[in-house]
Order: C-alpha cells, then sequence, then structure tokens
C-alpha cells in the first residue's frame, strides 16, 4: 500500500481511504484524484477519456439518441457532485458505468417512458445505410456479398441487442466495455457474480437464438 | 460433463472467466461433442460479431459543452470544498457556543445573588421561567434568613431590576384600592356565559316549527 502524505502518518486519499499501489499505476485513478483535489482541467480531461464511451452505452441501453444526451449529462455531473465518494481501491470506470446504469435504468423504468415515441429511434426494417462508424464484421470480407451480409448482420444483433430485458442488455454491454470483469459488472448493476453469469448467459443465448441464421 | 453445464461454460470461457482446470473439462467435452462443438463456434461467432459493433460514440461538440457548462454550475453551488466539514460544524455548533458564551457571562455578571441576605434577584422564575439550579436551595435558606440589609448603589445596578414581589406597606393596608384579579380574569367566561343564556330551549324549538 502507498500513503500519501507526510511520512508517519497515515495519509488518506481525498475520499479519505489508503490508496492501493495498483489504483496508483492507473491514469485514470490519477485523474479522478486530481478532481478531487479541485484540479479544474481534470475534469473535462475525465470527459474526454469516457464521455464516448458512457454516451454509447447509454444509447444502446436507452434506445434513444435524445434522452442518451440528456442521461450523459446527467452522469458528468454525478461524477462530479459525488466526487468525494469515489474510492480509488475500485476502477473509475466501474464507478462511471454504475452511476450511468442506476441512471438508465430508472430511466427505463418510468412509466411514461412507454408512451414516448423517439423520432431519433431507427426502426426494424427502416431502409437507409447504417452509420459509418459501424465496420464490418469481417475486415478481410471484400466481395460486396459478404460485405453486405455483414452489413445485415449488424444491423440484426445490434436490433436483437435492443430486444434484450434491460438488465441482460446492460450486463452484456458492460461485459464488452473495457474488458469489464463479471466482479466490475456485477458491482455495476448492484448484483452478485452469480446473477451476472446467468444474465450474460441467458443473454448470449437470446442473441444465438435470434441469429441463428447468421451464425 | 453434461451439455447444459458445458453451454453454460462456453460463454465463460470466451469472457475469459472459467479457471483452467474448468477450460480443460469443458474442452474435453467439445471434442466428443458434436452438438457442443457447434455451439460453441456459434458462440465464438456471436462473440466476434459482438466485438465489431461501436463501443465508443462521436462526441457532439454540443453535448460536451453543454456538460461542462452543467458542471460548471455545480462547482459554483458548491462551497468552498476546504471549509465544507469546518463550515458545516460551525453551522452546527455556533448557536450552542454562543448560548454557553452569553450564560457564562450572565454568571459571571449576576451577583452572588444567592449570598444568604442579599435582594431577590430576578431570575427566570420572576417571569415564569426554571431558575437556575446553584439557586434553589440558597433561596429556601433565605426565606427563613432576617431582611437583608441595605446593599450598596453600585452593587444593586449590577443586578437586573426587580419585580416586587408584595405591595408597598401603604397599599397592603388598604385592600378596597385594589381590582378584584380573578374577577377580571373570569370576565370573558361570564360574557361567554351570558352569551349562552341569551340561545333558550324554546328558541330552538321555534326554529324548528318554523323550519
Amino acid at each position: 500500500m502507498t500513503r500519501i502524505g507526510p511520512p508517519g502518518r497515515p495519509a488518506p486519499a481525498p475520499s479519505g481511504g489508503i490508496i492501493p499501489e495498483a489504483a496508483l499505476a492507473d491514469p485514470d485513478v490519477h485523474l479522478m484524484l486530481r478532481v478531487q483535489q479541485g484540479d479544474e482541467d481534470a475534469f473535462p480531461a475525465l470527459f474526454q477519456r469516457f464521455g464516448p464511451r458512457v454516451l454509447q452505452y447509454v444509447r444502446r441501453l436507452l434506445g434513444s439518441e435524445a434522452r442518451a444526451e440528456e442521461i450523459t449529462q446527467d452522469v458528468f455531473v454525478q461524477v462530479f457532485r459525488f466526487r468525494d465518494r469515489y474510492r480509488p481501491e475500485s476502477r473509475l470506470s466501474t464507478w462511471v458505468f454504475t452511476i450511468a446504469t442506476n441512471l438508465c435504468l430508472n430511466e427505463l423504468r418510468r412509466p411514461e417512458r412507454q408512451l414516448r415515441v423517439d423520432l431519433w429511434d431507427r426502426r426494424e426494417g427502416d431502409a437507409g445505410e447504417p452509420p459509418a462508424e459501424v465496420p464490418l464484421p469481417d475486415p478481410a470480407a471484400i466481395d460486396p456479398e459478404r460485405g453486405a451480409a455483414g452489413r445485415e448482420m449488424v444491423r440484426a444483433l445490434e436490433a436483437a441487442v435492443a430486444d434484450l430485458p434491460p438488465k441482460q442488455r446492460a450486463a452484456l454491454l458492460l461485459s464488452r466495455i473495457d474488458g469489464m470483469a463479471y466482479r466490475d459488472v456485477a458491482d455495476a448493476l448492484g448484483t452478485t457474480e452469480g446473477a451476472v453469469k446467468a444474465l450474460l448467459f441467458r443473454a448470449t443465448h437470446g442473441l444465438r437464438d435470434r441469429l441463428r441464421d447468421f451464425l | 460433463m453434461r451439455c447444459r453445464t458445458a453451454r453454460r461454460w462456453i460463454t465463460r470461457d470466451l469472457a475469459g472467466e472459467l479457471t483452467p482446470g474448468r477450460v480443460e473439462r469443458l474442452a474435453q467435452h467439445v471434442e466428443r461433442c458434436e452438438g457442443c462443438r457447434r455451439e460453441q463456434v456459434a458462440y465464438a461467432a456471436l462473440d466476434r460479431a459482438l466485438g465489431t459493433l461501436p463501443m465508443v460514440a462521436a462526441m457532439p461538440t454540443r453535448l460536451e459543452q453543454d456538460t461542462l457548462r452543467r458542471v460548471r454550475l455545480a462547482a459554483d453551488a458548491d462551497p468552498p470544498r476546504a471549509a465544507s466539514r469546518v463550515g458545516r460544524w460551525l453551522i452546527v455548533t455556533a448557536p450552542a457556543l454562543v448560548a454557553t458564551a452569553a450564560l457564562v457571562l450572565t454568571l459571571r455578571t449576576v451577583p452572588p445573588a444567592m449570598d444568604p441576605g442579599a435582594g431577590e434577584p430576578v431570575t427566570g422564575r420572576a417571569r415564569g421561567g426554571p431558575a437556575p439550579a446553584p439557586s434553589t436551595p440558597k433561596r429556601l435558606a433565605r426565606r427563613d434568613a432576617p431582611p437583608a440589609p441595605p446593599q450598596p448603589e453600585a452593587r444593586r445596578r449590577r443586578t437586573a431590576p426587580t419585580v416586587p414581589g408584595d405591595p408597598p406597606a401603604e397599599l397592603a393596608a388598604r385592600p378596597d384600592l385594589f381590582v378584584n384579579l380573578p374577577l377580571l380574569r373570569n370576565f370573558d367566561k361570564l360574557q361567554h356565559y351570558d352569551a349562552i343564556q341569551t340561545t333558550t330551549v324554546d328558541d330552538q324549538q321555534g326554529d324548528r316549527s318554523n323550519g
């Protein structure tokens, strides 16, 4: 364990704990410690580091572009407001995505959401090109037929992921982010590792059934 | 190993969450089982497909600016960080500190009022409030004590103005000059009583018959 502060005295982190060595080696933790210490440049850097991933995660979890932007803002405002609650013992990405997951699940639980129609949402069967940022599943595919099949599969996969129950979707997306371990996914979802295993098994099993024609 | 277990382990293996021993057992099972081998291939393809989904979105500049603006507003709304804890304690304890200081000052300025023979000090008791605890035994003792000698002027000034407990002797000799206070206190009740008397049972019966 490494302690910060005058020698001879236990030096608590700004959040009150003692910072483990492994955490100090993590640049994200350094960034967050700077935020906790009031460094004004640290928060924009943190936003640039996590913002695009949080936005994509929230977008997939909510399935609504407009709400995704609002919730992403809320996530970072919460990160700032509760910055003192972050403990360097856990990964910063886990903490940030825990906040994002909670806000998204709350949003999905809101009853009025069931009545909301988002004009930005893509519907199944909509004509049009997929977003330019979606890469082909197989970069080695060079002939148009394989490329088209790959695009179709990506589209089917996006739709299948969007149709998963919220908790399964959250578990699946979290496990794909940053190589998050089951334990971290469990922390983010506020559940047990066993429950995460079950959620992920059901999610992948569901996707496997939906995409049987492609796999 | 049963196929059901093997299929559960296949997804965990792809996520790198299976222990080496189980990886070995799974490999042995898959080698023997054609169905599980097909499933493993399919899940691996699914895993690769999931890997191609972009996990990072292009961040709109407007969203970044809006978020940082909201964070700045939140920062402005925050009290100064360093002083926050001390400040919170001060807010909580300040009234208690002021009250304690006032009490100490009062106790130091009030004369040893409770000296035997001292004049009746004005305490909370005189206004209906509780009397300070230390004075109680002394006050009880004072009732049997002889009348207090006149106090020096300076000392009297330091005491709070007193409310006379008993009327002066000349007034005490003429009780007819006093208003009967109990009567005054009950005056409202008497008026109320009269008001009740104005409504009679006959009136109520008359109203009922008219209605």
